[in-house]
Order: C-alpha cells, then sequence, then structure tokens
C-alpha cells in the first residue's frame, strides 16, 4: 500500500504528462477494441453469408468434389440421404443443390450460366437472397420458374414472365434444354453473381442431368455455428460406409476461412505496431520520470530502501498508469464500438451499391459489429500487462542506481 | 561501547590517469551517545568518510564495523537493511519525499521497517514533535522552510530507532540562526534521547556545540579532541 501511495503521487506529481501518457493508452485501447469488435461482427456476416450460399455449416459431397467440381461427382442417392439427414438433425435445415455449367438463352442474346438446382423452400430459409429480389418472386414447386440476376436479365432482355431456354451437355449424354420462365431478377451487388448464377427448382435440374434423386451436395445449416464439427461428426456417424466426404464449413470454404485469418493478422500485425508506439511512449514517460527523481531515489536508496522495492514502486507506476489507461480504453471502446454493434456501419457510398463482396461472400454493404468477449479481454488484459511490463526497464534503471551518484544528480 | 569502529580506511578514485586519495588511512572510533564533529575544508574527505559508514560507498582498503559488524562483505541488500535498521541519514540539502508531507516523510522509514501501523503514527508523531514540529505534520516539504525541512530530515533519521545518525553539513544550506537552531536540537536529542551523532561541518561556529571534533586534512585525521559538555 505504501508503495502503491506513493506511485499514484509520483504520478500526479507531473499531472499532465501522465494523463497524456494515460490518454494515449486509453486511445491505443478504444481502437484495438474498436477493431475487434468490427472484425467480429463483418467476419460473423461474411461466414454465415457463405455459409447460406455457397456451402453449409456441414456439407456431403462425392469425394473429389471438393477440387475438381465435376458435375459427374454425384450423390446418388442425395434424396434420401437429405431426409434421413433431417430426421436425424431436426433443429437443423438440411437441402440438397445441384450445381449445372451450360447456355441460357433468349430471343435476345445468349450468355453462359451456371445453373443452381435448390429446393425452393429450405434454400429460401437460409438464403439473403429471397431479399436481394429485385423484381418478382422466390421460388417455389413451379418447376419451370427460374431466378437470375440483374445483369444477367440486361444481357437478355429479359424481365418478369419472359421466356429463357437453358441448353447443357450433361454426364456424357446428348445436349438436353429446358425452358424455363423468369420468375425473379435478384440484385446481390457481386457482378460475378448476378451476371452468371441462375437459379430453378431441384426438380429440374435432376431432370437435366438425367438422374433422378441425385445432388452434387447436401448442406446443412444450423442455429450455432460453433456446433459444427460435432455435427459433421454426427453425420460421418450417420453416413458411415458410404463412400462420401464429409467436411465442416471451414474445410469446404478453405478460402474464405484462409481470407479471414490472413485479414485479422494484418489487423493484428496493425494493432501490434499501435500497442508497441504506445509501449514506447510509456518508456519515455517513466524513463523521464526516473531521470527527474534521481536524486530522490537516491535518497530512497540511502536511507534503507532495497533495490528490489525501488524497482517494485516505479513497476507499481507503471501498472497505476496501466489501470487508469485502460480503464479509459475500455470506455473509449464501448462509446466507439456501441453504434457499430447498434446500427452497423454504411459502407454503401464507398462500394457503391447495397452488398459487397468480401472473401468471396456476398454481404449487405452495411457491416455491424459484434462483441467478442473473449479477444477483448486479451486485448484488455495486453493492455494492462503490456503497459506494466513498459515500466520494467525504467524499474531497472532506477533499482541500479547507485546511491552517491543519483545523491549528486542535479 | 564502540558502535563505530573505522581502522586503516582508504578511499582512491581514478580520474583520467589521475589517482586521488580521498582518504588515507583513516582511524577512529565513536562510542555510543557520542555527539561528534568532523571538521575540515572542502576536498578534506568529510563526506567521503560519511559514505564510507554508511554503506553508499566501499573502501578501497580498510575496516568499517558498525556495532561491531564489518561492512566489507556485506551484499548490496544486508547494506540497505543496516542503513534502514542502525543508520540514520541527514543531507545537507534536506532531501524529502516532496509528494509527502512531513508526517508520511518521517513515518516512511518506520514503513520501510514494518513497523505496524498504530505504532508508526505514535512514534511519527512523537518525533516529529521532539524535533519541534508538533501541529505542521501535514505539511508538504513545498510548505515548509528550510530548517523545518532540516528538522523533518533529523526526524526522519532518528524515527527508526538507528545506532548512528550520520549528518552531512545539515546547517550548510541554512543561515547562521537557523542553523544553529538545528545544531541545538540535534545536541538536545543526543543529550535526552542518546542519539549518536557523526556530522560533517566547516562551520567554526557549528563546531562549538560538538563534544568531539575530528579534523580531517588531506584524507587524514589531523586531530581528535574531546571536549566538556
Amino acid at each position: 500500500m505504501l508503495h502503491l501511495s506513493l506511485a499514484l503521487r509520483n504520478l500526479r506529481r507531473n499531472l499532465r504528462r501522465s494523463l497524456l501518457t494515460a490518454a494515449a493508452v486509453a486511445v491505443g485501447l478504444s481502437l484495438m477494441l474498436f477493431t475487434v469488435t468490427f472484425q467480429h461482427g463483418s467476419y460473423d456476416m461474411m461466414i454465415r453469408s457463405a455459409i447460406s450460399a455457397m456451402a453449409g455449416h456441414v456439407v456431403v459431397q462425392a469425394p473429389g468434389w471438393q477440387q475438381e467440381r465435376d458435375e459427374a461427382l454425384l450423390v446418388r442417392d442425395a434424396d434420401a440421404i437429405q431426409r434421413d439427414l433431417q430426421r436425424a438433425l431436426p433443429d437443423a435445415i438440411v437441402i440438397e443443390r445441384v450445381f449445372l455449367e451450360g447456355l441460357l438463352t433468349s430471343t435476345q442474346g445468349s450468355v453462359g450460366v451456371s445453373l443452381e438446382g435448390v429446393d425452393p423452400e429450405g434454400e429460401g430459409a437460409v438464403q439473403d437472397l429471397p431479399e436481394q429480389l429485385i423484381a418478382g418472386e422466390w421460388l417455389d414447386e413451379d418447376p419451370r420458374g427460374l431466378l437470375i440476376g440483374a445483369e444477367m436479365a440486361e444481357t437478355l432482355q429479359v424481365e418478369v414472365g419472359d421466356k429463357v431456354v437453358y441448353m447443357g451437355q450433361h454426364l456424357g449424354h446428348e445436349v438436353s434444354s429446358q425452358m424455363f420462365r423468369v420468375r425473379g431478377v435478384f440484385k446481390t451487388g457481386a457482378a460475378e453473381l448476378d451476371a452468371f448464377i441462375a437459379m430453378a427448382p431441384l426438380s429440374a435440374t435432376q431432370e437435366l442431368l438425367g438422374v433422378p434423386g441425385a445432388a452434387h451436395q447436401i448442406s446443412v445449416h444450423l442455429d450455432d455455428a460453433r456446433l459444427s464439427i460435432h455435427t459433421a461428426d454426427q453425420v460421418r456417424g450417420l453416413l458411415a460406409g458410404r463412400d462420401l466426404e464429409v467436411l465442416y464449413w471451414r474445410e469446404a470454404l478453405p478460402e474464405l476461412y484462409a481470407f479471414i485469418q490472413l485479414d485479422r493478422s494484418g489487423g493484428d500485425l496493425m494493432l501490434a505496431v499501435i500497442g508497441l508506439i504506445i509501449t514506447l511512449g510509456v518508456v519515455n514517460t517513466m524513463l523521464m520520470s526516473v531521470l527527474e527523481r534521481t536524486r530522490e531515489l537516491g535518497v530512497l536508496l540511502s536511507i534503507g530502501m532495497r533495490r528490489e522495492r525501488v524497482g517494485w514502486m516505479i513497476v507499481q507506476e507503471g501498472f497505476a498508469l496501466a489501470l487508469i489507461g485502460t480503464a479509459g480504453g475500455v470506455l473509449g471502446g464501448l462509446v466507439l464500438s456501441w453504434p457499430v454493434v447498434t446500427w452497423g456501419l454504411d459502407l454503401g457510398g464507398a462500394v457503391g451499391g447495397e452488398s459487397m463482396e468480401m472473401g468471396g461472400a456476398v454481404m449487405s454493404s452495411v457491416l455491424k459489429g459484434s462483441w467478442d468477449p473473449t479477444r477483448s479481454a486479451i486485448y484488455v488484459l495486453a493492455s494492462v500487462l503490456i503497459t506494466t511490463a513498459a515500466s520494467f526497464y525504467p524499474a531497472i534503471r532506477a533499482a541500479l542506481l547507485h546511491p552517491i551518484d543519483a545523491l549528486r544528480h542535479s | 561501547m564502540s558502535i563505530l569502529s573505522v581502522r586503516a580506511l582508504s578511499r582512491t578514485y581514478h580520474q583520467g590517469t589521475q589517482t586521488i586519495r580521498a582518504l588515507d588511512g583513516v582511524d577512529f572510533n565513536v562510542d555510543a551517545g557520542e555527539f561528534t564533529a568532523l571538521m575540515g575544508p572542502s576536498g578534506s574527505g568529510k563526506t567521503t568518510l560519511l559514505n564510507l559508514i554508511g554503506g553508499l560507498d566501499r573502501p578501497t582498503s580498510g575496516v568499517v564495523e558498525v556495532e561491531g559488524r564489518p561492512l566489507r562483505g556485506l551484499s548490496p541488500g544486508a547494506l540497505s537493511d543496516l542503513r534502514l535498521h542502525r543508520i540514520g541519514f541527514v543531507f545537507q540539502s534536506y532531501n524529502l519525499i516532496p509528494v509527502l508531507s512531513a508526517y508520511e516523510n518521517t513515518e516512511f522509514v518506520l514503513a520501510l521497517q514494518g513497523v505496524p501501523a498504530a505504532e508508526r503514527r505514535e512514534r511519527a508523531m512523537r518525533t516529529l514533535a521532539a524535533v519541534g514540529l508538533a501541529g505542521m505534520e501535514g505539511r508538504r516539504p513545498s510548505e515548509l522552510s528550510g530548517g523545518q525541512q532540516q528538522r523533518v530530515a533529523v526526524a526522519r533519521a532518528i524515527a527508526g530507532d538507528p545506532a548512528l545518525v550520520l549528518a552531512d553539513e545539515p546547517t550548510a544550506n541554512l543561515d547562521s540562526h537557523t542553523g544553529a537552531e538545528l545544531i541545538e536540537l540535534m545536541a538536545r536529542l543526543n543529550a535526552d534521547q542518546g542519539v549518536t551523532f557523526v556530522f560533517s561541518t566547516h562551520d567554526p561556529k557549528v563546531q562549538e556545540a560538538a563534544r568531539r571534533v575530528v579534523r580531517l586534512v588531506d584524507g587524514r585525521i589531523d586531530g581528535d579532541e574531546q571536549r566538556a559538555p
């Protein structure tokens, strides 16, 4: 208590300098907490969006599909497996998908298309796409209904209700064709999706493939992403003995996961640089404080204060500074982050639309933060520890002072 | 009983190619209850001798014993403990902790010694009263005159009940009247409480109060004079 009381008074001695140093810690930590919250929210959105549109929390595919995307790599009894999995996982949404490449033609032109066969009801429940329709309606059981992107609609010069014809050659068969009627037009904001993706009911694409009941992917969608690995294990158990590959989302979307890791590492590096700059500032302040008090520290050593206690006193000054700065940083972090968590940050102006693509995932341009208690706690703890550690060198300098030299210091 | 024994004490410093002999074979003892002045001109070795006695510096050769315990061979921590418990210091320029009040400066040594809070309070208050600072306990050094600050320094030096108080030119920064008052205070503490003082001075007026005067010239003892109280 003696040291802490003296440490606090020493900090008050040059109040402006101490407050400025604590403020540097507070501002740095505020930025760190804001970044952590913003990153956590945007990664959540990215993962949710990518999982719903591109994979699932858990996917079942034929071995090799993940790498080759060869349409011949089918899950032959997909309808039956989907029913079994849905029965076994009543809280999840289990859906099938077929992916075909072909040509879509209207009276005004033609365009290469990636045609996805989906379960209208299940897909509608997991995708953001129903909210991104700018004309028409979401798919229903009508096997001739087709959803296309806005750019594709423009290229083909079609509107809702117009006829288009899909042509493709699948599994080595003759060229097959199918007439569809445009049921809806979506705009995701990602040019690639809006220009090349079309969606049709699963049954229509199975018919084009000529393999009833088959699909390229069965995806399981969960309420809680943290259950992904557990559910993947459960699905593996249910499908034991079958020649199928069961992946959870990180394995199914390796590019997205790598993007997030890279982005997070970049963020961490930036935060580390901020932390280093602040640490150097604290070291400088503490060193100046020690230098100014050299004579006084010499007196303490002369009257019998042990070297380690002198050093400990300086560390306590650093600790007090750390607590004050960190408390300010937590407050600042909450104030900065709260609006982003509550309302989000609208990047629409910057990206020129209501949605944008990040890491291959299409999501709203209004990025919302979300609290990340674990990482935030790590940064708060790191702030206290690093700021305190910044006083170690000045403390060692103080502890190693020679009393006589220190007493002569002016 | 001799509480301080200095034998054949030498201290040399090296400055470039020059060797400066600050102390050259000093011998003397101090008994408990003595009030001893170290006299001598600037550069005679007074401060060097006090630093060596207080364990702030290491001798080139010779022996210093405090209460029969040789300082040579003691670790820095053990020397700190010796200073904390057995030796009090009064410096020329007061050297109080500016952020602590007179009471806290006095109490600080007791806290370092691990004296319980209640006893600390009682002893610090009693010591401040003994140096004539009753009622000024809450004042910071900046709110005290030079003489008052040096009284706090004396209080800090004696609060821990040391065997020996070393005072290096304690009146040098004070005017003659205040200096005389301070020496009078030290003499009274010596007479009333038996505090052993060894203080350096080059002020002839101050030496008049001493009961023993040890004269140093060029690092050697040039005279050792006992006086009647």
